[in-house]
């Protein structure tokens, strides 16, 4: 051992790929054991490859009075489709400020969540389930109707910024390489999108004029912005429209069949979203028990059945978020 | 790739010879470069493994080279054979990652993985022999910020 701490015994880039499979909490604690091993960890390179390594899916369960994560593991010698879940409570934002799941929405983008109260004025909250911090946003103006926070990653600079839009809606906005899309009413339904870093808006057209908004889903597509249309959900198939990035801004539908067992019980659209490893995830059951969630992976088209399971008894799950693991203390 | 069997000699630091299956030896990604390249003569050198840690790793290589073993009997396997003295299992790691065998480093990576899961700070500089070079101030800084990973 020299002076510096570093590690004779193990190099490096050796002690670098055992500590990227440490779980988050045992990865926070080795901080403390030398500085060579704080310096490692603080890294953004080490935090992405750790990111990468865990390997499972990450869920926030929004539930009353309390948050739930969740965490989808997949190991080496089992099969991936008979997951167990564990739950962790997490309810340290509650105790900031009791919030009422049925009223207030909750945003994600890269690991941070957004909570605000659409039947208040309280002030909205950032939260990262990962670290359990949570940060208060300042109070909303007095007298003017701010009820949508959006809440934007700018990738290129690794920031975040949330901002407080004038559009009187509560559906979730989904943030896509630093643009943060959002429905908007404008004569016809329309898709606003808010540039992170330059604040610039732009409105996108659908591709035809839709006028109940309830049916369709924001949702990103490997990069891309997709539009699910579940209507025909008990007809045996879903519509992706995906936005293709070339200037005409065209939409390209995808039908996507339903398996036929499923086609009766239309999903609980509380919750869906895309996970990190390009599958979306439906809920179909938010009752009480066991959460059953069907997962379509679009790379290879194919469907399978997710189960949440060891929640504690008689808790009620109003909504299902994924989310990816962000170890970055809020600045 | 030829048919017959062909053999090769691998030598430890501690000269100890080894003779050993090329098709087994080259699951070494570093011996399988040399005998690509053709630089290989008579004997390996591995200046950086002793004779101690090649016979684990040559009965790991053979295990899972074993024709028709199943999945479950090579799981036991590895897990019986990563249950060693860190001392060893830090050699093994230092071994694999020379000859350059990627599935049998991250099996023991993961090994010090699960070693090191749910310990104190203190307990991993245990593990990896690390000196704590932090003043208490700045240890129980760092603590405070982390403070949700210590409850």
């Amino acid at each position: 051992m020299n002076s510096s701490g570093k590690i004779v015994s193990i190099p490096q880039e050796i002690m670098f790929a055992i500590f990227s499979w440490l779980p988050s909490d045992s990865l926070m604690r080795s901080k403390c054991v030398s500085r060579f091993c704080n310096s490692m960890v603080s890294e953004s390179d080490f935090l992405d490859i750790h990111r990468c390594r865990s390997g499972g899916i990450e869920f926030l369960l929004h539930g009353v009075s309390a948050y739930y994560t969740a965490e989808e593991k997949k190991k080496k010698y089992e099969k991936a489709s008979t997951s167990v879940l564990q739950v962790d409570g997490f309810d340290s934002l509650y105790n900031c400020g009791p919030t009422d799941p049925a009223y207030s929405c909750l945003d994600c983008v890269n690991g941070l969540f957004c909570s605000w109260d659409s039947s208040n004025m309280r002030p909205a909250a950032i939260f990262n389930p990962s670290t359990k911090e949570v940060r208060f946003l300042p109070d909303p103006i007095e007298g003017k109707c701010w009820n949508k926070y959006l809440l934007g990653f700018e990738p290129k600079e690794n920031k975040y910024k949330h901002i407080l839009p004038c559009i009187p809606y509560y559906m979730p906005s989904v943030c896509i390489s630093g643009v943060i899309y959002q429905f908007v009413i404008i004569d016809d339904l329309s898709i606003v999108t808010f540039d992170v870093k330059s604040e610039k808006i732009e409105i996108i057209a659908l591709w035809i004029a839709l006028e109940l908004v309830y049916y369709y889903r924001l949702i990103e597509v490997k990069g891309k912005l997709g539009v699910i249309d579940y209507r025909k959900w008990v007809s045996g198939y879903f519509d992706l429209w995906i936005l293709e990035k070339t200037p005409k801004r065209e939409w390209e539908r995808q039908i996507i069949g339903v398996p036929s067992i499923w086609k009766t019980r239309e999903p609980r659209f509380a919750s869906f979203f895309m996970d990190r490893h390009g599958e979306i995830v439906f809920v179909v059951n938010l009752s009480r028990g066991d959460l059953c969630c069907l997962c379509y992976d679009v790379t290879r088209k194919s469907w399978r059945v997710l189960k949440i399971k060891g929640l504690p008894k008689g808790s009620n799950i109003n909504g299902i978020y994924c989310y990816v693991e962000s170890l970055v203390p809020f600045g | 790739m030829s048919s017959s069997t062909k053999f090769l000699t691998l030598k430890t630091c501690d000269d100890k010879k080894f003779v050993l299956d090329e098709a087994i030896a080259v699951r070494s990604q570093t011996i399988k470069n040399m005998v690509e390249d053709d630089c290989v003569s008579n004997v390996i050198p591995l200046p950086n493994v002793d004779s101690k840690t090649m016979t684990k790793v040559i009965e790991y290589w053979k295990k899972h080279s074993e024709e028709g073993i199943s999945k479950d009997m090579l799981m036991d396997f590895d897990k019986a054979f990563v249950k060693v003295h860190h001392s060893i299992l830090h050699a093994l790691i230092l071994a694999a990652n020379f000859l350059n065998d990627k599935e049998m480093l991250d099996m023991m990576c993961q090994e010090v993985v699960d070693r090191i899961k749910g310990k104190t700070p203190e307990e991993i500089r245990k593990e990896f022999d690390i000196k704590n070079d932090f003043t208490p101030e700045e240890e129980e800084e760092i603590r405070k910020e982390n403070a949700w990973a210590f409850e």
